[in-house]
């Protein structure tokens, strides 16, 4: 036999060989040698923290007492991972763009950084893990009790326990919160754990080999054996074949120390699909040798031996004292990573969701002095960690150690899956709501306590057997192992299926009737979304890219060069070149008090808390930062509406300007053109009035020169006319004589006087020019002559023609004329109407260019618009006048 | 103009993979589920029939292969996917 | 043979213009478009030129400054005329290489004087 001496000396080598490892881990990692560790290998291996004692010791005595049903455990998270392109990407990438910290984080995110939902899954973690931890105590209690058989010692069985939660406690103290790392990765733990992983599968396996072909003779022989045992028959009830399955899977999800290692610690997302075959290999080889064990267990020894100890016991019967010693080994690797892990991630969501939320309520200023979050979270930590495997002791005293591993295992399996729905609605479901969530999770919780938890302890000590038996209050209806009366299930799959349905219905129900805060909304979109936004399918940099989110926030808070400046400093500090110091919680200190400066406290603890994993942002900070920003903005309102009067004045000032300098141009223009048209005609007439004066002038030229000088001079006068004319008519001093008239008699008017009927065929509707309209006909005439002179002197068909068409509207008569000439073009058809704009060819024309400008003048005194109709034949004016 | 026409189909032929590689990866799981679960309608010993039931030797096999062989499916995917960075695009 | 090239729109000027020259003993030719006026001067070769300002279609100070970048017509006399009468327009032509300018309406023996001074023709 081997002595228990030895045994615990082994052990205390085996516990510092760990501690050396994740000391030279961590040493390694900082040196930033530690990229191999963040391997898919290392990944997978630490992923076997699912694999506890209750794996190692209870699989076995699962299987003899059930057979096959201790596969549901493993086939669950087989099937998770091999979806993991469905649930586990999704839930790694929305981790990381989040910077979540732990599945307390992920729900309190996702529903509006609800402090209270965090809150309430750090309870429900602490609730169901405690169980499992006290599982993990036991059975190391109980291998140690197996070699101390016989033997006297001072170590009594409550001893091993206390002093093995003592020796886990300093472990994870030590490892687990050495710093406040950003993301919350503990590559110390990590690695530590990855060579447990190693070592209780080869223990497993190494005692399975022996069994299978030391003790028994090989796999025929063994199949036989299975034929001949009491588990021979495929007897698993389908209720507890598919209930199980279904809640190993989602424990898996949910368990706190499985979100720590796959989601919190997943540096690449690339490991997942390594491990999402590599883990299962894992499970299948850690049960390949569980029913060989336990039916060479049942046949060789003793009848009423623990077959939770076969793994030990059999090496053991056999003599094999080393075999036995690397299956304790095995066993007590399952056993202290799993606790390692789930205190760190436990620790994590109390000091993050409990402690500093209540800390920082207490304080009542906030956080004002950074280095005392840093301070108060570390030691959080530490005390969460002692706390939690205090409780995990005390169940296991409280509980007596009585219970079969399997069954406390599943406890808390089912606690932890009352998560599931509300994990899964909140990055699958976008109207799920915080009311929703919590309605669900307590209601879960409340069930499952209900049905599940407080009858584990045994009846009269949290409930009461009176309860049990004839429902609370004695309502039959309300037992705990018949719910709403039904009676016949499994307990274990009447609780899960009670507590989940109540809780999905309470959570659908509750976010239906509920409606989401604008805070939600926010992290709603961006956890359903987190695939639209673009990958991140690699691994982010670490230190790289964390420091330079910060700068770049930095610099857009505190300008450019003040940011460039600090962070130089700091990475001159830290012996580091260039302007990318590492995020150490020192450095980010520094920057939190450099951000305070400007943007007040409160604003830069949770801006850096943001981006530091969203570690200690809480509603107080939220809160204070509203209030900062409340003051900030009325200050600058203020100086805004000042800004914004000035700019208004300058405006003004501008556009005021602007108009003067365009009117000064155009008033340049147009005396230039005044100018022009005046004194074209005068060169004539003084050039022929000098020559006139010739002496030797032929008596055929001199009447010929005297009509020139005449025209020129009715060229003259029409010109000052029309600018009279025009002046009157914008100045708005014109008196219309507005009176009842015949379309038709006006335009019949306009056609004598514009006497063209020579040059052009002026095509009517007579029909429709039969239109009563109140107007001033006589200046009405005189845009209408315009309009056909213009069409006689400028259209340059073969035959010219000239179609005026009237037509009525609801709103206005208009009156087109359109010829069959070229047209004006496309770039002339803007400025026709301006004072002096002819096309071209001024001689042709004969006027001052005045006309249409006139006519624009006359309609638009008529209330009415001229307008040019591109697209036509040629060239097209439209007249509209309103109707009375 | 061929190494342009091949590369154009070789983006269509990548994307066609891409997507049976993402439906794949996504059918699996439930494959798996199915296998797992088909266990509860096997026949099992009742007092009427002792001899109705299945061997638990039987069902470890059964259920031990299922298991491996999902595990290379995954293997396989895993490959696939890793390979030609589907999902990242 | 003194050879005058008009380049002006306006017909009665023109006339006024051919008038005052051929009565001077000059030869005349008259050009009323802004757009191939330069053509018109290379064919028609004269030993001077009088150009409107406001043409149709092409300004008049584009036309000199075309001119002025041929080498036959460097240093050609040419009198810009224009109705505009701004001090700005004045010192354009200059600028540009106007040999002289005057303002419309203009004084028949000035006109004819100047330019027989630009060519050097003693009266």
């Amino acid at each position: 036999m081997l002595s228990l001496d030895l045994l615990i000396f082994v052990s205390l080598i085996y516990v510092a060989f760990l501690f050396s490892v994740a000391f030279w881990a961590e040493r390694a990692s900082d040196a930033g040698r530690g990229g191999w560790m963040r391997t898919p290998l290392i990944y997978t291996l630490s992923l076997s923290i699912y694999c506890t004692a209750w794996t190692f010791y209870g699989a076995v005595g699962f299987a003899a007492r059930s057979g096959l049903e201790f596969l549901t455990i493993y086939l669950g998270p087989t099937v998770v991972l091999i979806g993991w392109w469905l649930i586990l990407r999704r839930l790694v990438r929305i981790a990381r763009a989040e910077r979540i910290t732990s599945i307390a984080d992920l729900v309190s995110s996702r529903f509006g950084k609800s402090a209270l939902l965090g809150g309430l899954v750090t309870v429900m973690a602490v609730v169901g893990t405690t169980p499992y931890i006290a599982l993990q105590l036991q059975s190391v209690t109980l291998s140690i009790s197996v070699f101390a058989n016989g033997t006297q010692n001072i170590l009594s069985s409550t001893n091993i326990a206390l002093w093995t939660a003592a020796g886990l406690a300093v472990f994870t103290i030590v490892f687990g919160t050495r710093n406040l790392d950003v993301n919350e990765r503990h590559s110390g733990v990590v690695m530590a754990i990855a060579v447990e992983a190693i070592v209780k599968l080869l223990a497993l396996l190494a005692v399975g080999v022996f069994v299978v072909w030391g003790l028994a003779d090989g796999a025929g022989d063994v199949l036989a054996r299975i034929d001949a045992s009491p588990i021979s028959q495929w007897g698993v009830s389908n209720g507890r074949w598919i209930g199980l399955t279904f809640l190993s899977a989602a424990a898996f999800l949910c368990l706190p120390r499985m979100f720590q290692v796959m989601v919190v610690e997943n540096s690449e997302e690339s490991h997942l699909a390594t491990a999402s075959w590599a883990f299962p290999l894992y499970l299948l080889l850690m049960s390949l040798f569980v029913i060989p064990i336990a039916v060479v267990g049942l046949d060789i020894l003793p009848a009423g031996s623990n077959p939770d100890l076969f793994v030990l016991t059999l090496p053991l019967s056999a003599e094999q004292n080393g075999l036995a010693m690397l299956a304790f080994l095995g066993g007590f690797s399952s056993a202290t990573s799993m606790v390692i892990v789930a205190a760190i991630a436990l620790s994590t969501m109390i000091s993050n969701h409990i402690i500093t939320p209540i800390w920082l309520r207490a304080r009542g200023q906030g956080a004002t002095i950074s280095g005392d979050v840093r301070n108060v979270v570390l030691t959080s930590r530490r005390i969460s960690i002692i706390g939690i495997l205090t409780l995990g002791y005390l169940y296991y005293r409280i509980s007596g150690g009585g219970a079969a591993l399997a069954s406390i295992g599943l406890i808390s399996f089912a606690g932890i899956a009352q998560i599931l729905p509300v994990m899964l609605g909140g990055i699958f479901w976008q109207g799920a709501t915080r009311i929703g969530a919590l309605a669900g999770l307590i209601c879960g919780l409340v069930v499952w306590s209900y049905t599940m938890f407080l009858p584990s302890f045994g009846p009269e000590v949290l409930i009461s057997q009176e309860s049990i038996d004839h429902g609370l209050w004695g309502l039959q209806w309300l037992r705990p192992t018949a719910l709403f009366g039904i009676q016949g299930l499994d307990p274990v799959v009447h609780a899960v299926l009670w507590s989940i349905l109540l809780n999905s219905f309470a959570f659908v129900a509750g976010s239906i009737l509920s409606r989401p805060s604008p805070l939600e909304r926010v992290q709603a979109v961006q956890f359903i979304s987190a695939f639209d936004s673009g990958p991140s399918a690699r691994g982010w940099q670490r230190g790289a890219t964390d420091a330079e989110d910060l700068l770049s926030m930095a610099q857009r808070i505190i300008g450019a060069a003040q940011a460039q400046n600090l962070f130089r400093t700091a990475a001159q500090r830290q012996g580091k070149q260039g302007y990318l110091p590492d995020p150490t919680p020192q450095f980010l200190e520094t920057l939190e008090r450099g951000l305070a400066g400007s943007v007040g406290a409160a604003t830069a603890h949770a801006m850096l808390g943001q981006m530091a994993g969203g570690s200690s942002v809480t509603v107080e900070d939220l809160m204070a930062v509203a209030d900062e920003t409340a003051q900030i903005m009325e200050y600058s309102n203020q100086l805004e509406a000042k800004s914004g009067e000035l700019t208004t004045t300058a405006r003004k000032l501008r556009d005021v300007n602007d108009k003067l300098t365009k009117l000064s141009i155009q008033k340049d223009a147009f005396l230039s053109q005044i100018s022009h048209e005046l004194r074209t005609p005068m060169t004539s007439i003084r050039a022929f009035s000098e020559i006139l004066q010739d002496p030797d002038l032929s008596d055929g030229d001199r009447p010929k020169y005297a009509r020139i000088i005449e025209d020129e001079t009715q060229r003259l006068t029409r010109l000052l006319d029309d600018l009279l004319d025009l002046s009157v008519l914008e100045n708005g001093q014109v008196s219309l004589e507005l009176r009842q008239a015949r379309l038709r008699d006006i335009l019949d008017r306009a056609q004598v006087s514009a006497n063209v009927d020579k040059h052009l065929r002026i095509r009517r509707i007579a029909g429709r020019e039969d239109v009563s309209i109140l107007t001033d006909p006589d200046r009405l005439t005189q845009v209408f002559i315009n309009l056909m002179s213009n069409a006689a002197k400028y259209c340059k068909a073969q035959q010219p023609e000239l179609t005026v068409i009237v037509t009525e509207t609801p709103a206005a008569i208009t009156v087109d004329f359109i010829d069959n000439g070229a047209g004006v073009d496309m770039a002339n058809q803007d400025m026709i109407f301006e004072k002096f704009a002819r096309a071209s060819d001024h001689s042709k024309a004969g006027g001052a260019g005045l006309g249409l400008a006139i006519c624009r003048e006359i309609i638009s005194n008529l209330g009415g618009q001229i307008s040019y109709l591109p697209g036509q034949l040629g060239a097209a004016f439209r007249v509209s006048l309103p109707r009375d | 103009m061929t190494g342009k026409r091949d590369q154009t189909l070789k983006r269509v032929a990548n994307a066609a993979r891409g997507q049976r590689v993402t439906d794949s990866a996504l059918i699996l799981p439930f494959v798996g589920m199915i296998l797992f679960l088909l266990p509860i309608m096997w026949p099992r010993t009742s007092e009427v029939d002792q001899a109705a039931g299945t061997a638990t030797s039987t069902a470890l096999i059964y259920l031990f292969v299922v298991w491996a062989g999902l595990i290379c499916c995954a293997l396989g995917l895993a490959l696939v996917i890793k390979r030609f960075g589907v999902g990242r695009s | 043979m003194r050879h005058v090239l008009l380049i002006e729109d306006e017909p009665n000027i023109i006339e006024a213009l051919s008038f005052i020259f051929l009565r001077d003993g000059w030869k005349v030719d008259a050009h009323s478009d802004g757009a191939n006026a330069v053509a018109t001067t290379v064919q028609t070769a004269p030993n001077a030129i009088i150009l409107d300002v406001m043409l149709p279609n092409r300004s008049g100070f584009e036309i000199l400054e075309e001119l002025r970048s041929l080498p036959d017509y460097k240093d050609i006399p040419i009198l810009m005329l224009t109705a505009r009468g701004q001090t700005k327009d004045r010192d354009i032509a200059i600028a540009r290489g106007a040999s002289q300018y005057m303002v419309k309406p203009f004084s028949n023996a000035e006109v004819l004087k100047t330019m027989n001074a630009l060519v050097g023709h003693a009266p």
